[in-house]
């Protein structure tokens, strides 16, 4: 057989790739997601395409459910909808046992609706509007406290239906880790929780039953865990001694990583993101060392991206090369950072659904809106490629499909690959009825 | 007079303890025979029996103690022995004084001392001894009145037929009162107290003494032997009393009741050389010798606590022991999470022999793998440097923390126990943890550690061809010593609550620690209150006030006048233990709805419960049923299984044979049971707490 004909190049022989068995460059080729062909794929559910994996889903729950109950006796898993809060996907998590973090009405009444119970769901966010904060009170919802306000929101509740309520508080505090998000809840440090306790408590309508802290996101310390684990357990014990409450969960929030490439890294995820056992047993040996033997309160993990990144991929395709002013291959997909809102924080994983030949040289991949901003990979390396080249983008599962914009195009397929290896869309493409639905043409203009 | 009721009480109990009977009414029964029948014979029991009584009295015995019957019984059968022979006069009312008195003394030695040695009762061996005493120095006293050499009348019976005579008559020569109206009183006295021993008393005779037919080949001789009353004792004791009632219990009681033939025919030919009755030595030797062998070899159904009759026997051991397994120590899971028992007891690979109680523990995935990737390093393995646990409370008397872990594949033959933890548990026996890895200890030698502590992590060292874990009782402080039986508190096994029981291997099990506020919501206080309004399809019965009580062994039950509800938080859940009280007590539907909470209710969460039979029972028709499940284990399934709804809400089916009962239960996540619902097929009842925020607010 002929050989295509390849642009002479001069390459940097190095000499560790060739030993290991698969070459680096063939790693960065994708022919399928889970057994079913990105061709057959993008054929029939069309491109650009958000495939996720059941079986990813569910193995990286379990994973992570074995890894914490090995470590600590009462763990929950309470799936972040604002990772992902498609339908289907949280219906995964649900069944394998994971409660509800839900941050705004929507979200609460989201989870409703997927008929998850008031006492599965737990209600943090900043703002939550008073009717909705009285619906989680009567279904029994965890509710952790954000503000002052909300606890005279919610002291007025108690009021109304005449009991006491339990709640949780919200806890910033220095665990060493910068930024720190200390706009959400009371500061620990400064002793603003212990006088909000003191409010609380003399009011008389409510209970701290739970303390609640999220550090941030993306952490790549696992200590910070630990920190955070040690200093809500001296706060509890401090506020049962004080007020005679039972802390009964202490929520470390999210904030676990996955393995995405963090823009403003060197090094690889595998080698800067620590596994997640790494937290694991720092949460648990913070916790097993302070508490009293056997007289655990739950520990709740609000894990989104660590579950659901890995599981994401984005079908894109190629359709339109170009070579920019300073020589570098620039291609155009057909997806953006319309649907890629983690673009602005990731290099994303690229693969090539087939082996290409050739040298792979810096390129530019751009998204399909006519924004300068709409750069989904400032420099990948990849071959050359033709048009209708199709490119799977990884990790994506966590953030875009509940970031994603209805911008400049419509937003297009999500689909399942089910364990059986059936494919499910589980959210149809945009089309201009959905848009245009809601909108309203005053009589003049008609 | 109030006083002196368990005084009388108890000398009472002493003449029903001989038939195994613990109830003052048919002690008073046999003791107005006695007197009746024949004044001389229970006159001098009574004298025998008040002198050991008032004798244990000045040693400053309590009445607690006295009412274990078997301690004057045998003074009182020393007494009757000695009335048989005797007529009452002065001298030989100091005899009846002395004899009791020593017999008495025998009994607390003797009692005490084969506990001690073989953990077997004393039964009617000090009376055979006492007696054999008292006729052997009667010998040298001519100036006692010996009755037998004056004839005193018998009465001529209606005509019967031998076999029955001669069964009822053996019946009343436990008493030594051969005669058939004393034996037809006592069976109607066993008749009335126990359907279980009265046809075990038929059996046991009835078996023996056709043996002992078939051997002499005399049917006279056979039925009017009165020795034979041995066999009755024997089938009673064996058959109701000491073990379970059963048809293994049953099987027992013909055996021996067999056995003893040969037996009782040998020592009635070598006492009769001396001049001397047989006495209870056939039934004592035999029934001993039985138990004895039973207990070594491991035999489930002893009795451990004797309630009075075989059937109160069988219905505790059928609801209390069946819930709370009492001749097996409970430890506390001491893993986290879910973990595969690899190796259980008598297990396939190492646990054999001495050591054949011991679990494996090691972590699965769903592909029922232990490890991830390929499995060549150490941190492959999902059981690797997870946190181990103490199961007990106690101290730390071994520590050994130095042996490497042992790559995957390989195993150290030399030290194969490798890194382990020995903690001594007060209640008498060695917890061993082994495997662990090195440098992880978080104890050390004398340490005091409560269970749920932070021990060490997972390892591979010693024989441990993968990281596990290796969990055994033992019985002494030297690793290597022989295991003991053990079961676990609770666990979680396919989203079902486990508790007093092991897993098999194969299994997957994960801890179930409880959850704080449950834990708090039934912990009832003494002199708590509770006010319910309790409908009956749908309409307002009465109301009634839930007090907690302390009963005087320290257990806590709830009370609303009538009856009593006991209750306690033992291990990860909530039990009600017992229930007392008239059927008209709301309180046994409480028992119905709720025998059980596990402290971590959560949606889908399943339990199952074995209920007493009297919470739903009349006395009559339990006591036929109990009768019925004593040859038929199988024949009633009145088991509960239990659901919860969410983190406060269960629900509960119940099924007794035919009939359904559903149950839903509502606590209040301050304290307290809100709402208990009861469903059966033609009426429902419903109890309601009424709101009370003073006691809400003031907690």
């Amino acid at each position: 057989m002929k050989k295509p004909y390849q642009k002479p190049t001069i390459l940097k022989l190095q000499v560790g790739f060739l030993r290991e068995k698969k070459s680096s460059l063939s790693r960065m080729v994708r022919q399928e997601i889970d057994g079913v062909p990105v061709a057959e794929l993008v054929e029939k559910f069309g491109s650009p395409l958000f495939v996720f994996s059941e079986k990813r889903l569910r193995e990286q729950f379990r994973y992570l459910k074995r890894l914490f109950e090995g470590h600590y006796p009462r763990v929950e898993f309470s799936w972040s909808y604002k990772t992902n809060y498609l339908d289907a996907i949280c219906r995964i998590f649900h069944q394998e046992g994971a409660t509800a973090e839900v941050v705004s009405n929507f979200e609460y009444e989201k989870a409703r609706r997927l008929g998850v119970p008031g006492d599965q769901i737990v209600f943090n966010g900043p703002y939550k509007p008073k009717e909705i904060l009285r619906q989680a009170v009567l279904e029994g919802a965890r509710i952790n406290v954000d503000s002052l306000d909300e606890i005279l929101d919610l002291e007025e509740i108690a009021r109304e239906t005449g009991e006491k309520l339990r709640i949780g508080l919200r806890v910033n505090m220095d665990t060493g880790i910068y930024p720190r998000w200390d706009r959400f809840g009371f500061n620990l440090e400064s002793g603003e929780v212990l006088n909000v306790a003191r409010r609380i408590a003399a009011g008389g309508k409510l209970e701290v039953v739970g303390l609640h802290c999220h550090q941030g996101t993306f952490i790549l310390e696992p200590e910070a865990y630990g920190r955070a684990a040690e200093k809500l357990v001296d706060l509890s014990q401090k506020l049962e001694n004080d007020f005679g409450w039972t802390i009964e969960y202490l929520d470390l929030g999210g904030g676990f990583p996955s393995r995405n490439r963090l823009k403003g890294l060197y090094l690889p995820p595998e080698v800067a993101v620590p596994p997640l056992s790494e937290y694991a047993e720092k949460i648990a040996r913070a916790l097993l060392t302070r508490l009293p033997a056997g007289d655990y309160p739950l520990l709740i993990l609000e894990t989104g991206r660590a579950l659901v990144d890995e599981a994401g991929f984005l079908i894109t395709t190629v359709r339109a090369l170009k070579r920019l002013p300073d020589g570098r291959r620039a291609y155009i997909l057909d997806a953006g950072v319309n649907l890629l809102f983690t673009a602005f924080w990731y290099h994303f994983r690229v693969e090539v659904e087939r082996e290409i030949p050739g040298p792979p040289e810096p390129c530019v991949l751009y998204g399909p809106l006519c924004m300068n901003i709409d750069v989904v990979e400032e420099s990948a390396l990849l071959p050359p490629l033709a048009r209708g080249t199709r490119l799977v983008l990884s990790p994506v599962g966590a953030y875009n499909v509940t970031q994603w914009m209805q911008f400049i195009t419509y937003r297009p397929r999500v689909v399942l690959v089910t364990e059986k290896g059936n494919v499910e869309v589980i959210r149809e493409a945009e089309t201009l009825e959905d848009i245009v639905r809601r909108e309203k043409i005053p009589e003049h203009l008609k | 007079m109030k006083e002196l009721r368990p005084i009388i009480n108890s000398v009472l109990n002493s003449y029903s303890g001989i038939l195994f009977l613990a109830r003052p009414a048919a002690g008073l029964a046999i003791l107005l025979f006695s007197v009746l029948i024949s004044p001389n014979l229970g006159l001098s029991a009574l004298v025998c029996v008040s002198s050991a009584y008032l004798f244990a009295r000045i040693l400053g015995l309590k009445e607690d103690f006295l009412r274990l019957d078997f301690y004057i019984y045998n003074p009182l059968l020393v007494g009757l022995s000695i009335g048989y022979f005797f007529k009452i006069d002065p001298l030989s009312l100091l005899f009846l004084v002395l004899m009791g008195i020593f017999t008495f003394l025998l009994t607390y030695g003797l009692s005490s001392a084969f506990w001690y040695y073989f953990r077997l009762p004393v039964l009617s061996l000090p009376f055979v001894v006492g007696s054999l005493i008292a006729a052997l120095a009667s010998y040298r006293y001519s100036n006692l009145f010996v009755k037998s050499l004056y004839k005193f009348p018998t009465f001529s019976y209606f005509s019967l037929p031998l076999w029955l005579e001669g069964f009822l008559r053996s019946l009343g020569a436990i008493f030594f009162m051969p005669q058939v109206m004393v034996g037809l009183g006592l069976f109607l006295v066993i008749l009335f107290s126990s359907r279980i021993m009265a046809l075990l008393s038929v059996l046991g005779y009835a078996t023996g003494t056709m043996i002992a037919y078939f051997f002499t080949g005399s049917f006279q001789e056979a039925f009017s032997n009165l020795n034979h009353f041995n066999f009755i004792l024997i089938a009673l004791a064996l058959g109701g009393v000491f073990l379970i009632p059963s048809p293994k219990s049953y099987l027992m009681a013909l055996v021996a009741s067999a056995i003893a033939v040969p037996l009782t025919e040998a020592s009635q030919v070598f006492w009769e050389k001396f001049g001397l009755p047989a006495f209870a030595l056939p039934f004592n030797l035999t029934t001993l010798l039985v138990l004895y062998a039973l207990g070594l070899s491991g035999y489930r159904k002893l009795t451990l606590y004797y309630r009075g009759t075989p059937e109160k026997t069988l219905d505790h051991y059928l609801t209390l022991e069946k819930r709370f397994p009492a001749r097996t120590w409970e430890v506390d899971l001491p893993v986290s999470g879910r973990w595969l028992v690899w190796q259980g007891p008598d297990g396939k690979f190492t646990h054999k022999g001495p050591w054949r109680y011991a679990i494996d523990f090691v972590i699965t995935d769903e592909a029922g793998r232990t490890y991830a990737g390929e499995g060549l390093r150490l941190e492959d393995y999902y059981a690797y440097h997870k946190p181990v646990f103490s199961p007990v409370t106690g101290r730390v008397v071994e520590v050994v923390d130095s042996l490497p872990d042992e790559p995957p594949g390989s195993a150290n033959k030399d030290y194969p126990w490798g890194n382990h933890v020995i903690i001594y548990d007060p209640r008498g026996f060695y917890a061993v943890l082994a495997h662990l890895s090195p440098g992880t200890l978080k104890v050390k030698k004398g340490d005091w550690v409560v269970k749920g502590a932070l021990i060490g992590l997972c390892g591979s060292s010693g024989y441990s061809p993968e990281p596990h874990l290796h969990l055994h009782l033992q019985s002494g402080p030297e690793i290597g010593s022989p295991t003991l039986p053990f079961v676990f508190s609770a666990y979680l096994k396919n989203g079902e609550f486990h508790d007093f029981s092991l897993p098999a291997e194969g299994e997957t099990v994960e801890p179930a620690p409880p959850e704080r506020r449950l834990k708090q919501t039934l912990n009832f206080l003494l002199g708590q209150e509770f006010e319910y309004d309790f409908f009956k399809n749908e309409e307002f019965k009465e109301r009634f006030i839930l007090r907690v009580e302390m009963a005087p062994d320290g257990t806590f039950y709830f009370t609303e006048g009538k009856g009593k509800l006991y209750f306690a938080q033992r291990g990860s859940a909530f039990y009600f233990l017992n229930f007392e009280g008239p059927r008209t007590s709301p309180l046994r539907y409480f028992f119905l709805a709720a025998p059980k909470i596990p402290l971590l209710l959560k949606e889908g969460l399943s339990w199952e419960d074995y209920l007493p039979l009297e919470v739903s029972l009349g006395p009559l028709k339990k006591g036929l049923y109990l009768f019925i499940l004593s040859f038929w284990p199988s024949f009633l399934k009145f088991k509960a299984r239990y659901q919860a709804l969410n983190r406060f809400d269960f629900k509960g089916e119940i099924t007794f044979n035919d009939e359904k009962i559903k149950t839903t239960v509502r606590l209040a996540p301050g304290k307290g049971f809100t709402e208990i619902k009861i469903e059966k097929v033609n009426e429902n009842l419903s109890f309601r707490r009424r709101t009370n925020h003073e006691q809400e607010s003031s907690l």
